[in-house]
C-alpha cells in the first residue's frame, strides 16, 4: 500500500538541491529570482554606480519638442542604462531595480501572511473537523469566488490617506490569499490525522496545539512551501495591477505596475519604457512560476512517477 | 513429468539493483506449485515479468516458456493475447481489483467478450456460469463491488481469472487480505476449481499454512534467488537449506488439534453455558457477563460503540486484572479496534464505562485525563504509519516523556538509550528516520515508545500482522519477555489466534460486535464451546501438510450444514 506522504522523508533542503541539479527550468528561475532579488536588495548600491536616482526630475535627458526621451531606444545609453520617463527624464533603470524592491517586498510580504493564515486555519479545519472545518470551507469558497479586485479597489478608496499603503496592501493582498494555502493544508491534515502516529500523540494526552506543532507541521512543509511559492507571482501580479490601476504603491515610490501604466500611454512612440518594467515583471513572476513547479515535482510525491 | 506447461529458465530482473537473480522453476499442467518467500525476496516481480506486468525501466532476461513459446519474446499483441486466455491472474486486494463504478456482471462479461465473439445473450449466459462455478449466486451479477464482501469480491476476481479457461492461474497472495474464515473459503474454492478445470495454479504466498494447505510442490525465495524447491510434504518435513528451515521454525501455527464437539458445559443463565471460568453464549444476541474479579486494572462495562445507527460494539463487558494479557480475537468488523479506539479515548463510546484501576476514563475531563493517558501505552498494527515520518527515532521514543515528565537533556537521553537497549535496538539508531528502518525494527521502536512511561496497561492492536514470519516471531518474543519484566496489563488484539495462544493468559472472542466466547486461552483455543470459535479455529491453516489435510476435513465438517 503505498501511501502519498509515507515517502522518504528527505530534507527539504536536499530535496531542492536534487531538484536544481536536475531540472533546468527550475534553475533558471531560481536564477532569475535570485539576479532579481539581489537587485532588489542593491538597488541603492546599484544606482549609486549608475549615478542616478529613481526621484531626480532629468530634463536634459529629454527631446524639448516632444517631451520624450533624446536618443535612441528611450534614451539608453551609459548615463541611463534603460534610458528615461517621458516628461519627468527619472532614470528607469533606477524605477525598475527599486520597483523590484517594492514588489518583491509586498510579494513575499503578503505571501507570509496568508501563509500563516492559511496553515493555522487549515489545520484547525482539517484536525478539528465538524462545525470549525465547515465554516472553513465554506468561508474559504466563498472568499474564492469573491470579486477581490474590485474590494481591493474600494477599500483603496474608502481607507483614509494616513494609513501606510505597502501594509495595506500587504494585509489585503495577503487576507484573499489564505483560502488556497488552507484548502491544501485541510486536505493534508485529514490524510495525516488518520495516521497512528498521530493517534499515538492523542492517545499520550497531547493537546491540538502540541499535535499541530510537532506531529504535522513538520510533514507539512513541503506542501506549504509549494503553495506559497506558486502564489508569490500572483501576488506580484496583483500588486502590479492595483498599482497599474491607481490604488496600489502611490508616487514617488517606484511601482512597475504603475510604471508599466504611465508606459501604455507613450508604447506608440516610446516602445522601450514599457519594455523594461513590463519584462521585469515578466521575468519576476515566470521565475517564481517555474521555480514554484520545479519544487512541486520534487517535494509532492505524488508527481515523482513523472521521472 | 515430460513437458511441464510453464518453465523458467534463470529469469533475472533488474530494476536499479537485481531483485530476482537466475531463478529457474517448472510447474506442471494441473499442478499448485507455490513460490513462498518474506518481502524483498522477489517472488511477486518473478511472476509479474511472465504476464509483462512489469513497471517500465525493469530489465528481463532469461527464458520463460508456456507451452514450449517463450513468453519474453512475445509482441504486446501476443502476450495481450496470452494474457486472460491462457494465464488467468488472481490480485491480493480484490477490493481494488474491480472497478467500483460497474456491476459486477458486466466487467465479467467484458473479460468474456474480450478474447472471444460472443452475443450479449451468449456472454450473459457464460457470466452465470462463471459465477455459479465460483460459488456466487447469479443474481451476483447485478450488484457492484461495494455491496459485495471481501471474500466475494475475491471469487468475482477468481471468476474472471478463469473465465477463458487458462491453462495457468497465477494468484498473488490471494488470501492476504482476507479474513481467515474466508481464506479456508476461497483456498476450498482454488482446490476445487483446479479439479474441475485441470488448471495448474501458481500461487504466491508468505503464509506457510496456505502452502501446507494447497500446494503439491514448494519454490522457496530468498533475496531474489530460489535457494530450495521440492514436494511440499518432503520439502515441509525434512528442509536442506537453512533459511527454509529458520522460515519453518519461525511459523506460529496453533498447537492444539482440531477443535471436536465441546463436552461437559453446564447452563449458567438462560443463553450462557460455561466450564470452570470458560464462558460461552449459547444465543444469538447476547454477549458473556463479564465477572472482573478484585481490583482489575482495565474494566469495561456495557460498553456500546455506535457509528451513526450502526452499532459496532453492543454493551459488551470485559476486564483485565494486573499483569495478564488478554487476547481479543475476532475477524474484521468484529468491533476489535473499536473497542481499542474506546480504551485509548480516540472513540468516544456511546454508553458504558471504561474503568482504568476503579476511574472511569470516559468522565474525566481536562489535566486528569491527561494524566490518565500517561498510563496507557498503545503499539500498532502498522508500524510504518506509527512512527512520524520526520521525526528520529530518539524524538519518537521521547515524545511520551517529553509530554508527560520533566526529564529533558542528558536525563532524557538516556532514558531513551534504556528504551532502545530495552527492546533490543543498538542506541546508535537514535538519529535515523523511520524510513531507514525495517518493519522489525521501526515495531521494536513503537514498542519502546509505548513502554516509555512504565504503563500499568498495553493496547497491542494486531502488532506482528504487518511484519514477516521471521520478524513477527521475534517482535513476539521480545513483547513477551517486556511482558514478563514489566507485568504491565496488556490487552492483545488479533485476528491470529496461533499468535494469541503464544501470548494470552485469557482469551475473549468477538463476534459481531459481541463476546460470544471468554477463559482461558488454554481451554477456548483447545475446547472451544461456542460454534463461531469452533469455525475460527479450523479455518486458522498449519504449516504442516498432513495436520492441515486433519484439520481441512474437520472444517468442511463445520461447513456442512
Amino acid at each position: 500500500m503505498s501511501h502519498p506522504i509515507a515517502i522518504p522523508a528527505r530534507s527539504v533542503g536536499r530535496a531542492v538541491a536534487a531538484m536544481l541539479r536536475r531540472d533546468r527550468w527550475a534553475l533558471a528561475g531560481a536564477v532569475t529570482i535570485a539576479v532579481l532579488g539581489l537587485a532588489a536588495v542593491a538597488a541603492d548600491l546599484l544606482t549609486a554606480i549608475e549615478g542616478q536616482d529613481p526621484y531626480s526630475y532629468r530634463t536634459e535627458a529629454l527631446d524639448p519638442r516632444t517631451g520624450g526621451p533624446a536618443g535612441a531606444l528611450g534614451g539608453v545609453s551609459g548615463e541611463h542604462w534603460f534610458g528615461v520617463e517621458p516628461l519627468t527624464g527619472r532614470d528607469l533603470f533606477a524605477i525598475v531595480v527599486h520597483g523590484a524592491r517594492t514588489s518583491f517586498l509586498i510579494g513575499l510580504a503578503a505571501t507570509l501572511v496568508s501563509v500563516v493564515l492559511g496553515t493555522l486555519v487549515g489545520a484547525a479545519a482539517g484536525y478539528r473537523g465538524g462545525w470549525v472545518d465547515r465554516v472553513v470551507t465554506w468561508t474559504a469558497d466563498v472568499f474564492l469566488g469573491f470579486p477581490y479586485l474590485i474590494f481591493m479597489i474600494a477599500l483603496g478608496a474608502v481607507v483614509p490617506g494616513h494609513v501606510s499603503r505597502p501594509l495595506l496592501l500587504v494585509l489585503v493582498i495577503g487576507f484573499f490569499g489564505w483560502p488556497s494555502i488552507a484548502r491544501i493544508v485541510r486536505a493534508q491534515v485529514l490524510t495525516l490525522k488518520k495516521r497512528n502516529f498521530v493517534s499515538a500523540a492523542r492517545i499520550l494526552g497531547a493537546s491540538p496545539w502540541q499535535v499541530f506543532r510537532t506531529e504535522l507541521l513538520p510533514n507539512l512543509w513541503a506542501p506549504i512551501i509549494v503553495v506559497a511559492t506558486l502564489s508569490i507571482p500572483g501576488n506580484i501580479g496583483l500588486e502590479a495591477a492595483l498599482s497599474f490601476l491607481g490604488v496600489g504603491i502611490p508616487p514617488p515610490t517606484p511601482s512597475w505596475g504603475r510604471t508599466i501604466s504611465t508606459a501604455v500611454d507613450w508604447v506608440s512612440t516610446e516602445p522601450m519604457f514599457l519594455f523594461f518594467p513590463g519584462i521585469a515583471l515578466f521575468l519576476a513572476t515566470w521565475a517564481f512560476t517555474v521555480f514554484g513547479d520545479g519544487l512541486r515535482d520534487a517535494l509532492d510525491p505524488k508527481t515523482d512517477v513523472r521521472r | 513429468m515430460s513437458s511441464p506447461l510453464l518453465r523458467l529458465e534463470d529469469v533475472s530482473v533488474a530494476f536499479d539493483a537485481p531483485v530476482a537473480d537466475e531463478v529457474s522453476y517448472s510447474l506442471a499442467a494441473g499442478e499448485v506449485l507455490a513460490v513462498v518467500g518474506e518481502s524483498g525476496s522477489g517472488k511477486t516481480v518473478t511472476a509479474m515479468s511472465l504476464l509483462g506486468l512489469l513497471p517500465g525501466g525493469a530489465t528481463v532476461t532469461g527464458r520463460a516458456l508456456l507451452a514450449g513459446r517463450d513468453l519474453f519474446t512475445l509482441s504486446g499483441e501476443q502476450l495481450r493475447a496470452v494474457r486472460g486466455n491462457e494465464i488467468g491472474m488472481v490480485f491480493q486486494e480484490p477490493m481494488t481489483a474491480l472497478n467500483p463504478v460497474f456491476r459486477v456482471g458486466d466487467q465479467l462479461a467484458e473479460v468474456v467478450r474480450a478474447h472471444d465473439d460472443r452475443t450479449a445473450a451468449q456472454a450473459r449466459q457464460r457470466v452465470v456460469e462463471l459465477l455459479s462455478l465460483v460459488g456466487l449466486p447469479a443474481d451476483a451479477r447485478r450488484k457492484y463491488p461495494h455491496e459485495l464482501s471481501g471474500g466475494q469480491l475475491q471469487r468475482v476476481v477468481i471468476a474472471m481469472a478463469v473465465a477463458n479457461e487458462p491453462s495457468l492461474l497465477i494468484a498473488d497472495e490471494p488470501t492476504t487480505a482476507l479474513d481467515v474464515t474466508v481464506q479456508a473459503e476461497v483456498l476450498e474454492l482454488l482446490r476445487d476449481l483446479r479439479g474441475r478445470l485441470g488448471a495448474a495454479i501458481l500461487l504466491i504466498t508468505h503464509d506457510m499454512g496456505v502452502v501446507a494447505d494447497l500446494a503439491d510442490r514448494v519454490v522457496v525465495m530468498r533475496e531474489g534467488r530460489v535457494v530450495e524447491q521440492g514436494p511440499v510434504a518432503e520439502v515441509f518435513a525434512a528442509p536442506r537449506h537453512e533459511y527454509t528451515r529458520s522460515l519453518l521454525d519461525s511459523v506460529i501455527s496453533l498447537s492444539a488439534p482440531p477443535p471436536a464437539e465441546p463436552a461437559g458445559a453446564v447452563e449458567i443463565s438462560p443463553g450462557v453455558v460455561a466450564r470452570g471460568a470458560h464462558v460461552a453464549v449459547t444465543s444469538p444476541g447476547l454477549s458473556v457477563p463479564d465477572r472482573p474479579g478484585e481490583d482489575p486494572v482495565l474494566a469495561l462495562t456495557g460498553l456500546t460503540v455506535a457509528y451513526g445507527r450502526f452499532r459496532a460494539v453492543e454493551g459488551i463487558g470485559l476486564h483485565i486484572g494486573r499483569g495478564e494479557v488478554l487476547g481479543l480475537v475476532g475477524e474484521s468488523g468484529s468491533g476489535k479496534s473499536s473497542i481499542a479506539g474506546a480504551v485509548t479515548g480516540l472513540i468516544k463510546p456511546a454508553a458504558g464505562a471504561v474503568s482504568l484501576a476503579g476511574q472511569d476514563l470516559t468522565r474525566l475531563r481536562g489535566r486528569a485525563a491527561k494524566r490518565v493517558r500517561g498510563r496507557i501505552g498503545v503499539v500498532f498494527q502498522d508500524p510504518a504509519s506509527s512512527l512520524n515520518p520526520r521525526a528520529t527515532i530518539a524524538r519518537s521514543v521521547a515524545a511520551p516523556l517529553l509530554l508527560h515528565t520533566s526529564l529533558r537533556g542528558a536525563e532524557l537521553a538516556r532514558r531513551v538509550d534504556e528504551l532502545l537497549d530495552a527492546v533490543g535496538l543498538s542506541a546508535s539508531l537514535r538519529e535515523r528516520y523511520p524510513h531507514e528502518l525495517s518493519g522489525g525494527q521501526r515495531q521494536r521502536v513503537g514498542i519502546a515508545r509505548a513502554i516509555a512511561l512504565d504503563p500499568e496497561l498495553l493496547i497491542a492492536d494486531e502488532p506482528t500482522s504487518a511484519l514477516d514470519v521471521s520478524v513477527q516471531a521475534r517482535v513476539l518474543d521480545l513483547f513477551r519477555a517486556l511482558q514478563a519484566e514489566l507485568r504491565f496489563a496488556c490487552l492483545f488484539i488479533s485476528h491470529d489466534l496461533a499468535v494469541v495462544e503464544r501470548l494470552a493468559d485469557r482469551v475473549a472472542v468477538l463476534h459481531r460486535g459481541r463476546v460470544v466466547e471468554t477463559g482461558p486461552a488454554g481451554d477456548v483455543l483447545a475446547e472451544p464451546l461456542h460454534p463461531y470459535t469452533r469455525r475460527l479455529l479450523a479455518a486458522a491453516p498449519v504449516a504442516d501438510p498432513a495436520r492441515q489435510r486433519e484439520r481441512r476435513k474437520a472444517w468442511l465438517e463445520l461447513q456442512a450444514p
